[in-house]
């Protein structure tokens, strides 16, 4: 009973947040929404008992990419969004609700309830970490995580360092 | 088992976090109302200067700069911490692989240097 | 009633399709990359449930190596926004109309 009290308040505050980006009037309070939306992203890793995955959500998303979105929206000027999209624009919202609508059915008919009761692992720093060094499991994810992340930085400092090298 | 024990705190404190902004911004906006008002008195606080312009004043580049290197080097640091937790059972191979990861992006950062990402406003002295 | 996996995925479809649409009807390109964020974070949503149900971690370690993934992602696309703004003077996609046709 307390956990599913605990879930649906998570639940609450994670679409709320959702919907604060999509429908937020300035771009400032969207990206204030995007904050709130991970931070209960954060807190549904916790009551599935990956702790390690909510650290990280912490950390790089709440603390990292959403201060890259704060900046990217004081450098650039953006106006305020449409209460409805504009005329001939209708196509692209009514599909993504036909979307929303067959997805969520499926789900809904699929046997996923059937699945019983959570298994008792937690995914602590250690356990987790166990998986990524492991020379049997996921190393080479790993260094090629590292290469993406070289090019990310390469890539967008060539990108946004244009201007300086005039 | 499914939420611990020792999450209560943690939900204490989210909730007292969350209440305390507004209920001091609230108290505040009860008692420096303004019992004559004049339009002079609703102006933002800009000690002693009247404000001019929007908020939404033009940043440079560079503040983007430091976020991105912030962004990235903070993924680097969250996978070496799982490393040094298990150091223990690796031993040898995943120091190695860290090393690796280590040099990869060490890379990015002379290429970052190189290019003068580090520098604060290039060509402004 | 306890809470099953199937409350995970309905969230996570929930959160994909607010993402989706968000994709879709918004003209500034912040706001784009911000649902591509949400989108993310519902299908880290899906790997958690299914690996904490399951009982094996592997889908909590793809999950860590997806957050670093959308991290760069996050930086590369601001990068090429700025480039935009600074050629356009705007981040409204609509109003771009060079390179479409």
């Amino acid at each position: 009973m307390m956990d599913s009290l605990v879930f649906f308040i998570i639940s609450a505050v994670v679409i709320a947040g959702a919907v604060g980006v999509v429908m937020a009037e300035r771009i400032f309070h969207a990206v204030l929404a995007l904050a709130l939306a991970l931070l209960g992203v954060a807190a549904v890793f916790v009551t599935l008992g990956a702790e390690f995955l909510a650290v990280i959500q912490v950390l790089v998303y709440a603390g990292g990419v959403v201060v890259l979105f704060l900046f990217a929206t004081m450098l650039t000027k953006s106006d305020l969004q449409l209460k409805r999209p504009p005329r001939g624009d209708e196509l692209a919202p009514v599909s993504a609700v036909i979307f929303a609508i067959v997805a969520l059915f499926y789900v809904a008919s699929s046997g996923f309830a059937s699945l019983g009761e959570r298994a008792s692992v937690i995914g602590s720093v250690g356990s987790v970490g166990g998986l990524i060094f492991n020379p049997q499991a996921y190393v080479i994810p790993f260094e090629l995580v590292g290469l993406l992340l070289l090019a990310a930085m390469v890539g967008a400092i060539f990108l946004a360092k244009k201007e300086a090298a005039k | 088992m499914s939420v611990g024990e020792q999450y209560i705190t943690i939900a204490l404190f989210v909730i007292v976090g969350a209440i305390f902004p507004v209920l001091t911004i609230f108290v505040a906006s009860l008692l420096r109302k303004p019992r004559t008002p004049e339009p002079q008195k609703y102006l933002t606080y800009e000690c002693s200067v009247l404000p001019f312009g929007p908020a939404w004043v033009q940043h440079n580049v560079e503040y983007y700069m430091y976020a991105l290197l912030f962004v990235i080097f903070d993924v680097e640091t969250v996978f070496l911490y799982p490393w040094a937790m298990t150091y223990r059972s690796f031993g040898l191979f995943a120091t190695v692989e860290v090393i690796i990861f280590i040099a990869v992006l060490a890379l990015g950062l002379a290429y970052a240097w190189k290019k003068g990402a580090l520098e604060w406003m290039r060509g402004w002295r | 009633m306890s809470v099953t996996v199937f409350h995970y995925v309905f969230l996570a479809t929930v959160l994909f399709s607010i993402g989706a649409y968000g994709l879709l009807s918004s003209r500034n390109a912040v706001r784009m990359l911000m649902s591509i964020e949400l989108m993310l974070n519902a299908a880290n949503i899906n790997l958690v449930a299914f690996s904490s149900y399951l009982g094996n971690l592997s889908g909590q370690a793809f999950a860590a190596f997806t957050i670093a993934i959308a991290a760069a992602e996050a930086g590369v696309g601001m990068a090429i926004l700025l480039a935009l703004y600074r050629n356009f003077r705007t981040v409204n996609l609509r109003e771009i109309k060079e390179l479409r046709w």
